[in-house]
């Protein structure tokens, strides 16, 4: 019964932004078709672009990792997968500030937010790609060898066939993702390249258009929902024999890698001399800089150990069937919408924003951590679970032995992901509150006011030594708790 | 003698069929046949791992079809082994004494015993990630036993061993079921299993449980 009762809670949770905002404001609002249009055209287009240009580049690199597939250079592989993963799992504003320096005049629009997505994502598909050629086609590309095909002739007719199903839905994971972006449109996108995304945002902050805004919300998360709903319906390749991969390598895969993530080095580095030379606004700052540090790290912690809890309740909420497929099924509602329903729920002052942005950030983080390893080391260990009930374990012993000591350092390196992306949020925590709480908030201010980007990127190294400081202690978190029951 | 009744499952391609079956209380009985019969679906249908509805197994005054898993008190040795792979050997033990709630003066006791008569110190304190296929039997029977359970239910335990250790094995069951005095269920596809350690036997064909006299013992 309280099982049942915390499952239901924990969904209302989830969905709480829609409860909340459909029951506030029902969705009988014209919608205005032709703006509606247009920003779906937009965020249509910026999608197809970004998953298209990721997806090519990420075949590219994924050749490149290919190359590090043996025993012996497996470092090299695990280095380059780090060098890759870096963008998409750092927040957006790294690589908006690294592009900002690095592309001057910066295309704004939707190149500009297909660029950044692109810089974002290509190098996880890359990623997911080598392991899926690896799996797939590594025996038939040794013996494609062996039979004397060429390159072209393997690619056209064994690589491209076999791989098609998998390229289709990578494609379509990377649309979707970039579909429901929040933050690099609203920074990048300018006046015509309003996504929907942004249209929410404005339908609520410019025109207070609530009806219209959860309506444009709702068919957003419709679309996301069906996109997701067919993503998920892949199914992960049996790893087949580790095999000679020469007809896949290419070396240009690994200079590509190479370049890409020097060039966001380059470009990230490079606003700190220009902000250096500003120093001396610094000391004016001091104050504001160390109270938005500790904005930030308290953001992170609040988010992290939220995260934490979550992920450890649903661990002893399993199995439930019906559960299991609301979470593996629940696409995280809009960003916008999240931050608007929490803005509206109490007042916005004093430590209020301090609750709210960690519980928003969380709401649209989880499902993100469900899909990211959660759900997979869960469902690992169902037959752990088994054993221990014949053994006549009940729930509360079988979770504190079984269970916690084999996901807890999971879930903390999981919710120490969770706070860096707290630590590093200004789209959300703009609209809970009305001045800059965190060093995220203050780099996204020194961006967008006359394009101080070297300050920013100084500012935004103490948003970088937050985030590092969050991640290790749910790590460190995780590891603690992991230990505890076997003590 | 255990009364099994209304043991029906269907899985849509295949059908468990058992509308009533006796289990010996007393001796190893064994249940054989070949793969895909539907042995292991029985072995947790008896379990409770997988739900049935009118299926009842009076067990003296109890029916342990009506009781939740943790209650049934089975002692259960799965194909796999299954040892919890965070835990030390001794720790899987423990656990499962502690799942029963039982004494730890008198586990502590039983715990030494055991390892002495299975030579187990030398392993009790490794991770059990580390253990031979050897050590790894020797502790899930132990973690099945220490409990006291009513039934020890044995799923191909040997399967997972070489010949040379499964021997071992066969002997190290024998003696300690007949130390304990303890019924056992072991479900086998492998026919000196049978011949060596069964006293009743039963055979399952397309779901369906019969008796058989097999056996060149």
């Amino acid at each position: 019964m309280i099982r049942s009762g915390l499952r239901a809670g924990l969904i209302v949770f989830l969905l709480f932004p829609f409860l909340f905002l459909i029951w506030n404001f029902p969705v009988v609002h014209a919608l205005d078709r032709a703006e509606f249009l247009w920003a779906a055209g937009n965020s249509f287009w910026q999608a197809f672009g970004s998953a298209s240009l990721s997806l090519l580049f990420g075949l590219w690199g994924a050749c490149g990792l290919i190359r590090y597939s043996s025993p012996a250079r497996r470092s090299w592989r695990r280095a380059l997968e780090v060098i890759l993963l870096i963008p998409n799992f750092l927040p957006p504003l790294f690589v908006l500030l690294a592009a900002l320096n690095l592309v001057d005049p910066f295309p704004m629009g939707l190149p500009g937010v297909i660029f950044i997505h692109t810089l974002m994502n290509w190098g996880l598909v890359a990623v997911v790609l080598a392991g899926l050629i690896e799996d797939k086609a590594g025996a038939t590309a040794e013996l494609a060898l062996v039979e004397g095909a060429s390159r072209r002739f393997f690619w056209r007719k064994a690589l491209l066939p076999l791989l098609a199903r998998d390229l289709g839905l990578l494609w379509l994971f990377v649309f979707a993702v970039c579909f429901g972006s929040f933050a690099i449109p609203l920074v990048v996108g300018g006046g015509r390249g309003t996504t929907l995304e942004v249209l929410i945002y404005e339908k609520i902050r410019l025109s207070t258009d609530w009806g219209q805004a959860v309506l444009i919300a709702s068919l957003q998360s419709l679309f996301l929902f069906a996109l997701s709903w067919i993503v998920a319906r892949g199914r992960p390749a049996l790893r087949s024999r580790r095999a000679q991969m020469r007809l896949l390598e290419m070396k240009s895969g690994v200079l590509l890698i190479l370049l890409f993530s020097a060039l966001l080095l380059w470009g990230y580095l490079q606003g700190f001399p220009a902000g250096w030379e500003q120093a001396g606004i610094f000391r004016e700052m001091t104050g504001d800089l160390r109270r938005a540090f500790m904005g930030s790290l308290g953001m992170g912690l609040f988010t992290g150990f939220f995260c934490f809890g979550f992920l450890l309740l649903t661990s002893a909420l399993l199995p439930s069937a019906w559960f299991e497929k609301v979470l593996s099924g629940y696409m995280a509602p809009s960003s916008a919408l999240t931050s608007f329903a929490f803005l509206l729920l109490t007042p916005n002052t004093g430590f209020w924003p301090f609750v709210k942005i960690p519980l928003a950030v969380s709401l649209v983080s989880l499902p993100v951590l469900w899909r990211l390893g959660w759900q997979g080391a869960l469902d690992s260990l169902s037959r752990q679970r088994e054993v221990a009930k014949a053994l006549g374990a009940s729930e509360f012993l079988l979770w504190w032995r079984v269970l916690v000591p084999q996901t807890a350092p999971l879930a903390g390196t999981l919710a120490g992901l969770a706070a860096v992306w707290a630590c590093g949020d200004f789209a959300m925590s703009r609209i809970l509150a009305h001045r800059d709480l965190t060093l995220a908030m203050m780099t996204e201010t020194l961006i967008s006011s006359g394009y101080r980007l070297g300050l920013a990127t100084v500012v935004s190294g103490g948003v970088l030594a937050s985030a590092l400081i969050c991640f290790l202690i749910m790590k460190g978190a995780g590891h603690v708790l992991g230990r505890k029951p076997l003590s | 003698m255990s009364l099994v009744e209304n043991l029906f499952h269907d899985y849509g391609d295949f059908k468990i069929d058992v509308p009533r079956w006796e289990i010996p209380d007393r001796g190893i009985t064994t249940l054989s046949g070949p793969s895909g019969s539907g042995k292991t679906s029985i072995f947790r249908l008896l379990i409770g791992l997988e739900k049935t509805t009118a299926f009842t197994w009076r067990f003296g005054e109890v029916d342990l079809a009506r009781l939740p898993v943790p209650q049934r008190r089975l002692g259960v040795v799965f194909q796999s082994l299954d040892l919890f792979p965070h835990m030390t050997a001794k720790q899987n033990i423990l656990f499962a004494a502690q799942a029963r709630g039982l004494n730890a003066a008198d586990t502590q006791k039983r715990l030494r015993h055991f390892a002495e008569a299975l030579r187990m110190e030398g392993f009790l304190d490794r991770s059990a990630a580390l253990l031979s296929g050897g050590e790894k039997q020797r502790t899930a029977l132990v973690r099945a036993l220490i409990g006291r359970p009513r039934l020890l239910l044995l799923d191909e335990p040997f399967s997972a061993l070489d010949e040379e250790l499964r021997d071992e094995g066969r002997k190290l069951l024998k003696s300690l079921i007949l130390e304990e005095g303890l019924p056992a269920l072991l479900v086998t596809h492998d026919r000196r299993d049978v011949e060596t350690l069964g006293d009743h036997f039963f055979r399952v064909q397309q779901g369906r449980v019969e008796p058989t006299s097999l056996v060149s013992k």
